[in-house]
């Protein structure tokens, strides 16, 4: 066993990451561990990750600029696009009573801790009123209208979009709740005009449009702002749809885009809604799947931006 | 925005078209009223009175759609980019040493091995420290955190997840899938 204030830990494909402040050892059935030897990572980069790229390619046929073997520009443009501002949010549409959700309650049923609760107090409410009660709490926000309960987590431990509404509903288990919506957010940020035009070429060709998108002698005439995919695969009977969407919004700087996954749940309906016990029942059971699931998608637009 | 006077404390939110009743105003001395932009959302609003006579504006909250959009808005001073990341489970705790042992599964690549770690108690913040009991579920990011003003640091950072408590219709609800699991098996 290592002594001291360093700590590691090794990490499966043999790198090493630390910390601060212990000492590690790794678990071995001989109750004999090795020593381990400290190597941080140094960046993403090192981290094992899947070839989506390679993928990519493959479906689309277009050339793997990521991939050395088929490209000689490769280690002039690996990655083009970068995956910025990862949020998470749960929402839930029911019948809420907003006061309820006040910094002491948060508090005193341990969904929130007492440095966040008086940080809260004393800055964090926008609003607090019988209809809507919006609530800054550090990295995250609580707004709950009388229809809509909406929780974002904007900085690590995103897991807090979880924990957060199934430790509420646990208590409010006869709420109302007809839907939930977990949501998967993040910015695209491409650096390459020429790849971010054939990005949107990829994702939406142009030729079908004609002249509507193309001007005499092949001129851009416009192009790509929002495109919006739904997929129903019928996983849980619960699971209405994952809904993807790609923002190149007009108040975004250019060659920035919003990616959003939607993971919908009905639950009843709202002429007939279930409990809140149901809706924190749904969040534990299918939390990990649905953010693996949108994990997934959003670094395959990220891959679609690389190899276009 | 509709502003009446009366006796009602009753705030709320309409929206243009929708079914939600109005409140039937009193006749008074304060009577403002400005019809709402199609679609719009309002705060509808009436004047208490109270004991000593005197008129107290309960709330007025117009809420139009760009202030109820920036309402749903999260403005963040740092973000945390994670290089690396565990979940632990506190095993053991040393008052005396002022440590706890934890075990500890990878989050960055999941299914590698497990590992126990031992840290210190100061590393755990005031926010935090309640949590720290043996079975207390943490997560341990190690990473850079970026700072809007353009500042990085690299920062190790140990995180208690806060988890509901199991309530006896949970448990019975578990423990009824387990005997029909069980059942299904054949098993006495």
């Amino acid at each position: 066993m290592k002594q001291g204030k360093r700590l590691s830990v090794k990490t499966r494909d043999g790198g090493y990451a630390d910390g601060e402040g212990g000492r590690v050892t790794d678990v071995d059935a001989d109750g004999a561990p090795p020593l381990t030897t400290l190597r941080p990572p140094r960046s993403r980069a090192e981290r094992p990750h899947r070839d989506i790229g390679t993928e990519i390619a493959r479906s689309t046929g277009l050339p793997n600029r990521s991939d050395s073997a088929t490209s000689t520009r490769a280690w002039k443009e690996p990655h083009v696009a970068e995956l910025r501002d990862t949020s998470l949010s749960t929402v839930l549409l029911g019948r809420f009573n907003p006061l309820i959700f006040s910094p002491e309650w948060l508090e005193v049923n341990n969904i929130i801790g007492p440095e966040e609760a008086a940080s809260a107090r004393e800055s964090g409410i926008e609003v607090m009123a019988p209809n809507v009660t919006s609530i800054n709490l550090g990295s995250m926000k609580l707004v709950v209208e009388e229809e809509r309960f909406v929780l974002i987590v904007g900085d690590e431990p995103l897991v807090r979009a979880r924990d957060f509404p199934v430790t509420c509903f646990s208590l409010l288990r006869h709420t109302p709740v007809y839907a939930v919506g977990l949501n998967y957010n993040a910015t695209l940020v491409a650096t390459d005009p020429d790849k971010w035009d054939r990005f949107g070429d990829v994702l939406s060709p142009k030729e079908p449009w004609g002249n509507f998108l193309t001007g005499p002698e092949g001129a851009r005439l416009g192009g790509l702002r929002t495109l919006v995919l739904e997929q129903r695969l019928g996983l849980d009977d619960r699971w209405t749809y994952t809904r993807l969407t790609v923002d190149a919004a007009e108040n975004l700087p250019r060659m920035h885009a919003k990616v959003n996954i939607n993971n919908h749940f009905d639950l009843g309906g709202a002429d007939k809604p279930k409990s809140g016990a149901e809706a924190y029942q749904l969040i534990d059971e299918l939390w990990n799947e649905a953010m693996e699931r949108s994990r997934t998608l959003t670094e395959k637009v990220k891959a679609i931006a690389d190899v276009a | 925005m509709w502003l009446e006077n009366g006796t009602s404390t009753a705030l709320r939110l309409s929206t243009l078209g929708s079914t939600s009743k109005e409140v039937a105003p009193n006749i008074g001395d304060v009577a403002l009223r400005a019809a709402p932009p199609r679609g719009s959302v309002t705060l509808d609003a009436t004047i208490d009175h109270i004991s000593d006579g005197v008129r107290i504006l309960e709330q007025v909250l117009p809420v139009a759609p760009l202030q109820l959009a920036h309402l749903h808005h999260l403005q963040l001073k740092s973000r945390l980019e994670v290089l690396q990341s565990w979940e632990g489970i506190v095993i053991d705790i040393d008052e005396e040493r002022g440590e706890f042992k934890a075990r500890l599964s990878d989050l960055t690549n999941r299914g590698g091995d497990e590992s126990e770690a031992i840290f210190d108690k100061r590393d755990v913040g005031a926010n935090e420290i309640d949590l720290l009991r043996v079975g207390g579920i943490f997560q341990w990011l190690v990473g850079y955190r970026k700072h809007s003003y353009g500042q990085m640091e690299r920062v190790s950072a140990i995180v208690f997840r806060r988890l509901p408590a199991w309530h006896a219709e949970d448990l019975a609800r578990a423990q009824s899938e387990g005997e029909a699991i069980a059942a299904a098996f054949g098993a006495d």
